[in-house]
C-alpha cells in the first residue's frame, strides 16, 4: 500500500519577507507499507531537508505530498501524527521525565484532551517498550540514560504513535558500533513485524544497506536517485556520488 | 557762670545726640531672634548678620551659615576671610557671603512666593519654577505683567535662563539627588541660598522662616512685625480654645488621610498637622506617636480606629464622598463618613492642581487653626467660614 | 527500577500533594487569624462561621465587635483569598513561560508583560493627575480604577505586540529576546518619568512597586477569581501540550501539537495572569520564577500533570507565607512584599536545587 507519495517536490527554506532558498527540485518518491527506504548522501545535500518535508515537520517550496488519499498540508497537526512519526538526530534534554513519560507521551495523537490514557494506550506503550527490548529501561529516568538506551526509548516512544510510517533522521549518528547495529536490526525487525514503513537517513551505509529494501540516494545538486542495495550500477553511481575508491566497500 | 553751663549743656547736648545718631546709624540690622523655628538661627556679629541654617533632614549639609553683607560694606571679600573678621570659628558649618538686600531672586518653592507679596517685595521676584504651581491670583498676573520666566527645578532646571537673569539668588529646598540644584548652580558661580522652612515640625516655627525670607531681602523688621501678628493671633486662638475646653468637653477623635494598597500614611504624633490638630482642641489618633515624619501602617490597624473618629481630614486627592465609596466600599463604614465629617483641605485649588494650603497655608498657621477649631468645636466660632477646608460631599 | 518502586513514588506523590495543601489550609488560616489587629481566636472564627455575624448590622454588636467583624471579613479574607490566588496565578504564568521558552530563568515577567503594566500605572501616577507642589505626597484617588484599568491595558498592550510577533518569528528564543527588550524599554521610559516626576508622586509610585495583597476589596476579588480561574483552567487543558513541548518543538509538532496556535494560548493565558495580578496587587517578584522549580525539586519531575497542580498548591503557598510574613512587625508596621517574597524565598528555593541535582537540565 502506497502510504507516501511525493509529486514533484521542491524542497527547501522560506525566509520570511526574503524569499526562499531551493535545496531540491522536482523530487518525485513513494514509500510503501512494511519496507525500509534508506536515505544516503554526502552531508548537506539535502537528506534532512527532504525527510523534514516528507514527514510535514517544514511545508514544500512546490509540488504537493500525498499521505494516502490526502496532501500534507491539508491534515491537522494530530491527523498527521497519527500516520508519521519521527526519530531526530539530537539528543532530548528532559533529564528529569522518566522513559515511561516519553513513550506515553508517543500516544498524544490518540488520547483524549486530558491527556488521560486508557488500557489500550497503556498496551501500546507496553509494547512499545518490548519491541525495542528497552523493559527494563521504563522507569528509569532520561539523565540516566546512555545515547543509545536514549535512542531505544524514542524510538519506541515513535512507535507507541502507532503511525504508518517512520522517519528518522540519523538516528545512530552519536552511537557506538555495537549500539548502531542493535537500532538498525530493530528497524528491519519492526518493519518486518509490524508491516510498519521505515524512512532512515544515514551515514553509516554499510548497515543501511544491510536493512533497506530500497534507497534513496541525493546527491550534492539536490538530486535524487532511487535504486536498490542488489543493484551493481546503483553501487557504482553511489560509489562516484561518495567518492569512494572502489577496492574501500564492501557492497 | 549760666554761659559756661549752658555752653556745657550744648556740649553734652551735642555730643550724645551726635554719639546717638551715630550709634543709631550703626543700626545693627536685627535684633531678630527666632522662637519657634528649630531649623535655622540668627546671629549678629559686627554689623553682619549671621543667617545659620541647619534643619535635620538636610541631606549632604549639616548646616550653613549666611554672612548677610551690605553692598557697600566688606567690598571684595572671601569667606576665609570675612570668618576670620568677625571671629567665628570654623566648624563643620559652611560660610557663604551673601549681598543684601537681594534685588532678583529666585524662588523655587511656591511657599517662598507668598512673603514676598506679605513684605511688599515681589518687585525682587524674577523667575519662578512653573506657573501651574502657583494659586495666588496675585502673584499669577504680577507673574504673567511682568513676564517672568519659568526656570523648572530639579534636573529640569534651566541653567541658561538663570544665568541671563544675571545676577540672581536661587532660593532652593531639595538636597535630595537629582532635586540637589545647588552644585550645579554653584559651578556656574550663581548664589544659592537653601530654605528648609518645609521641614519644621510645629506650625509657627514653619511661619517664622519669613524673618528668613525678609532678612535676605532687607526687610528683616517688617518680617518681624508679620510674624509677631501672626504668632499672636496664633497663640491667642490656641489660648482661647484651651480656656474654653473644660476638663470635661469631649474632644473629637480625628482622623487623617486614606488607604492606598493596603497601606495607610498617617503623620506622626509630633508633625506638623498632629500640632494643629492639637492646638485646635481636637484628640489626634496617633497623638501618642513620637515621629515628627509620617507612619506607614497596614490598613487593619488604622481602620479599627478609624471606625470612631468623629472628624476625617484628608490632605488634597480626594474630592468627593462617592469617590471615596467607590475606591473603597469599606470607608462607608467609618462613622466620620456616616456623619459626613469628612474635610478636605483643597478648598482653594486651581485646575492645574496647586493647592493655596501648602502655597499661602504656611504663613497663615491662624487661619489653618481657625478652620481646624471650628471643624472640631463650631461653637467656639461660629462667625468663621472655612478658609481652606471644605466638607466632602 | 521496579515496578514496585514505581508505585512506591506514586504514594511519595500523593503524600507530598497532601502535604503542600495542608500547608495551604494552615497557611490560609493563619493569615486570616493572625494580623496587625489583635483579635481573639475565638472571636475569629464565630465571626467566620457564623451567619448571625455577617448579617447583623452593628446594632446586635458592639462597636469595638463590629469593628473585629469588619476587619476579619473585609480585610483580612480578602487579603489572604488575594494572595491564594495572586500565588496561583503567578506561578502557573512562570510555568508556561519556563516551559514555552525552554528557560528555567523565564518568569512572568519575561515577555516585557509586567513591564507593559508598570509603565500603564506610571504614567497615570507620575504623570496625569495634574501638577502638584514639589512635596505634596497623596495621589489623587478617583485614580483607583484608573490604575488598575492602566495596569491592564499597559500589559495587554505589550502582549498584543508580542502576539503579532510570535505570528511571524518561528523561533521561541527571538521571541524571549523581543520580549525582554520590550521589558527595558518599558523600564526606562518609567525610570525617564521618575526621573522627572516631584519627590511626593515618585512616594506614591514607589508604594505601588513594593507589592501588596491587601489592596484588594471583595468587588476586585470577583474579578480576580473568575480570570484567574478560567486560566487555570485552560492551563489544565494545556497539560498534555506543555508536556509534549518538554521533548522540544518539532518533535511536539511531529506528535501532534498545533505549535502557533498552543503557543499564542499559553502566551496569552501566561500574560493574563500576569498582568491581571499585577494590576491589583502591583508588581510582585520571585513567586512565578521559583515556584515553578520549587514544584519540579519536590516532586522530582517535570511531567506537568503533576507540576501544573503542584506549582498552583506551591505558588499560593509561598504568597500567603509572604503575606504573613510582611504583616508581622508590631504595631502595624508592615513589611514590602517583594522584599519579603524574595528573602524567604531564595533560601527554600536554593535548597530544593541542591537536593534535586537540578544542575544537568532543569526539565
Amino acid at each position: 500500500m502506497k502510504l507516501i507519495d511525493a509529486r514533484s517536490i521542491h524542497t527547501g527554506y522560506r525566509h520570511g519577507f526574503r524569499g526562499s532558498v531551493t535545496i531540491s527540485k522536482h523530487i518525485s518518491a513513494s514509500i510503501f507499507s512494511g519496507e525500509v527506504v534508506g536515505l544516503i548522501g554526502p552531508n548537506g545535500c539535502g537528506k534532512s531537508t527532504l525527510l523534514r518535508s516528507l514527514s510535514g515537520l517544514q511545508s514544500v517550496l512546490d509540488g504537493k505530498v500525498y499521505i494516502g488519499e490526502t496532501e500534507i498540508s491539508h491534515m491537522s497537526p494530530l491527523e498527521r501524527a497519527r500516520k508519521i512519526s519521527v526519530v531526530l538526530t539530537e539528543r532530548v534534554h528532559a533529564g528529569h521525565l522518566k522513559a515511561d513519560t516519553i513513550v506515553s507521551l508517543g500516544r498524544y495523537p490518540h488520547t483524549r484532551l486530558s491527556g488521560g490514557m486508557t488500557a489500550h494506550d497503556r498496551y501500546v506503550v507496553e509494547h512499545s517498550f518490548s519491541a525495542v527490548g528497552a523493559e527494563s529501561l521504563r522507569y528509569r529516568t532520561i539523565d540516566e540514560l546512555s545515547d543509545g538506551e536514549l535512542q531505544k526509548v524514542m524510538v519506541a516512544r515513535a512507535l507507541a504513535q502507532e503511525p504508518q510510517i517512520i522517519m528518522m533522521d540519523e538516528p545512530t549518528a552519536f552511537l557506538d558500533v555495537t549500539r548502531k547495529v542493535e537500532l538498525m536490526d530493530l528497524l528491519e525487525t519492526i518493519a518486518r513485524t509490524q508491516g510498519t514503513a521505515v524512512l532512515v537517513s544515514s551515514h553509516d551505509l554499510e548497515l543501511l544497506m544491510r536493512i533497506s529494501s530500497r534507497v534513496w540516494l541525493m546527491d550534492e545538486s539536490g538530486r535524487l536517485h532511487k535504486g536498490t542495495p542488489q543493484d551493481g550500477e546503483f553501487k557504482s553511481l553511489i560509489r562516484n556520488v561518495f567518492r569512494i575508491p572502489a577496492h574501500y566497500v564492501s557492497f | 557762670m549760666l554761659v559756661e553751663v549752658c555752653e556745657l549743656l550744648k556740649k553734652v547736648v551735642v555730643g550724645s545726640s551726635f554719639l546717638l545718631l551715630t550709634v543709631g546709624s550703626l543700626q545693627p540690622l536685627t535684633a531678630l531672634s527666632v522662637e519657634y523655628a528649630e531649623g535655622f538661627s540668627i546671629e549678629e556679629r559686627s554689623g553682619v548678620t549671621l543667617l545659620n541654617i541647619h534643619p535635620r533632614e538636610f541631606e549632604n549639609y549639616n548646616s550653613i551659615t549666611y554672612a548677610l553683607v551690605e553692598q557697600d560694606k566688606h567690598q571684595g571679600i572671601a569667606a576665609d576671610e570675612l570668618r576670620e573678621r568677625l571671629s567665628i570659628e570654623s566648624n563643620e558649618s559652611e560660610l557663604q557671603i551673601i549681598r543684601i538686600p537681594i534685588k532678583k531672586l529666585i524662588p523655587l518653592s511656591t511657599t517662598f512666593l507668598p512673603p514676598l507679596l506679605m513684605l511688599g517685595i515681589d518687585d525682587v521676584l524674577s523667575g519662578i519654577d512653573n506657573l501651574d504651581y502657583i494659586y495666588s491670583q496675585k502673584l499669577r498676573s504680577i507673574i504673567d505683567k511682568r513676564d517672568i520666566p519659568q526656570v523648572g527645578n530639579g534636573p529640569s532646571l534651566d541653567m541658561e535662563q538663570i544665568v541671563q537673569l544675571q545676577s540672581a539668588v536661587v532660593m532652593a529646598n531639595s538636597t535630595q539627588g537629582e532635586w540637589n540644584v545647588v552644585p550645579k548652580l554653584k559651578d556656574a558661580s550663581i548664589p544659592v541660598v537653601l530654605n528648609g522652612d518645609y521641614l519644621e515640625t510645629s506650625p509657627l516655627g514653619r511661619a517664622e522662616w519669613i524673618k528668613f525670607i525678609g532678612l535676605l531681602c532687607g526687610k528683616g523688621k517688617e518680617a518681624e512685625k508679620h510674624f509677631k501678628s501672626i504668632a499672636t493671633r496664633y497663640t491667642e486662638l490656641r489660648q482661647m480654645v484651651q480656656t474654653e475646653l473644660s476638663e470635661n468637653t469631649e474632644r473629637p477623635q480625628v482622623l487623617m488621610n486614606r488607604p492606598m494598597n493596603g497601606r495607610w500614611v498617617v503623620p506622626g504624633g509630633e508633625g506638623y498637622m498632629a500640632q494643629f490638630i492639637e492646638d485646635a482642641g481636637g484628640d489626634y489618633l496617633w497623638s501618642s506617636d513620637s515621629h515628627s515624619s509620617s507612619l506607614v501602617l497596614d490598613v487593619e490597624t488604622v481602620f479599627i480606629k478609624a471606625l470612631h473618629a468623629d472628624v476625617w481630614l484628608h490632605q488634597y486627592g480626594s474630592t468627593s464622598l462617592q469617590e471615596l465609596s467607590q475606591a473603597d466600599q469599606r470607608l462607608l463604614k467609618l462613622k466620620a463618613f456616616q456623619t459626613k465629617k469628612v474635610i478636605n483641605n483643597d478648598a482653594r485649588t486651581t485646575e492645574a492642581g496647586s493647592n493655596d494650603f501648602y502655597e499661602s497655608g504656611p504663613y497663615q498657621p491662624d487661619l489653618i487653626l481657625a478652620d481646624l477649631i471650628s471643624l472640631f468645636h463650631p461653637s467656639l466660632l461660629s462667625g468663621h467660614s472655612l478658609h481652606y477646608y471644605r466638607f466632602l460631599e | 527500577m521496579k515496578q514496585g518502586s514505581y508505585k512506591h513514588s506514586k504514594a511519595g506523590i500523593i503524600l507530598r500533594f497532601l502535604l503542600i495543601l495542608g500547608a495551604v489550609f494552615s497557611l490560609f488560616a493563619l493569615d486570616v487569624f493572625k494580623g496587625s489587629v489583635d483579635i481573639p481566636l475565638e472571636r475569629v472564627l464565630r465571626i467566620l462561621f457564623s451567619p448571625a455575624e455577617w448579617l447583623s448590622e452593628t446594632g446586635g454588636l458592639t462597636l469595638e465587635q463590629s469593628g473585629q467583624r469588619d476587619i476579619i471579613l473585609l480585610f483580612r479574607l480578602p487579603r489572604a483569598v488575594t494572595a491564594l490566588l495572586a500565588g496561583m496565578g503567578l506561578a502557573l504564568s512562570g510555568l508556561f513561560m519556563q516551559t514555552l521558552f525552554r528557560n528555567p530563568l523565564a518568569g512572568p515577567s519575561v515577555l516585557g508583560i509586567n513591564a507593559g503594566a508598570n509603565l500603564g500605572v506610571a504614567l497615570v501616577v507620575l504623570v496625569m493627575g495634574g501638577a502638584a507642589g514639589g512635596f505634596v505626597a497623596t495621589l489623587p484617588f478617583g485614580m483607583k480604577a484608573l490604575v488598575t484599568g492602566a495596569a491592564v491595558f499597559g500589559a495587554g498592550a505589550v502582549l498584543g505586540v508580542v502576539l503579532l510577533v510570535s505570528r511571524f518569528i518561528g523561533s521561541v528564543t527571538l521571541l524571549l529576546l523581543v520580549g525582554l527588550m520590550f521589558g527595558y524599554l518599558a523600564n526606562s521610559l518609567v525610570t525617564l518619568m521618575i526621573h522627572f516626576s516631584a519627590a511626593g508622586r515618585v512616594q506614591a509610585y514607589l508604594q505601588w512597586t513594593f507589592g501588596s495583597f491587601g489592596a484588594t476589596i471583595w468587588n476586585d476579588i470577583y474579578i480576580l477569581l473568575p480570570v484567574i480561574g478560567v486560566a487555570i483552567f485552560l492551563g489544565i487543558l494545556l497539560i498534555k501540550p506543555l508536556n509534549a513541548l518538554l521533548l522540544g518543538e518539532e518533535y511536539a509538532r511531529s506528535m501532534g501539537v498545533a505549535l502557533i496556535r498552543v503557543r499564542m494560548i499559553v502566551i496569552v493565558v501566561g500574560a493574563l495572569l500576569a498582568g491581571v495580578v499585577t494590576a491589583f496587587c502591583g508588581p510582585v517578584t520571585f513567586v512565578g520564577v521559583a515556584v515553578p522549580h520549587l514544584a519540579r525539586g519536590i516532586f522530582r519531575t517535570a511531567d506537568h500533570r503533576t507540576i501544573v497542580p503542584a506549582s498552583l498548591l506551591l505558588g499560593g503557598a509561598t504568597a500567603l507565607t509572604a503575606d504573613i510574613v510582611s504583616h508581622l512587625p508590631g504595631q502595624g508596621g508592615i513589611l514590602p512584599l517583594n522584599s519579603v517574597t524574595a528573602l524567604l524565598g531564595v533560601p527554600v528555593v536554593v535548597w530544593v536545587l541542591i537536593r534535586s541535582r537540578a544542575g544537568r537540565s532543569f526539565i
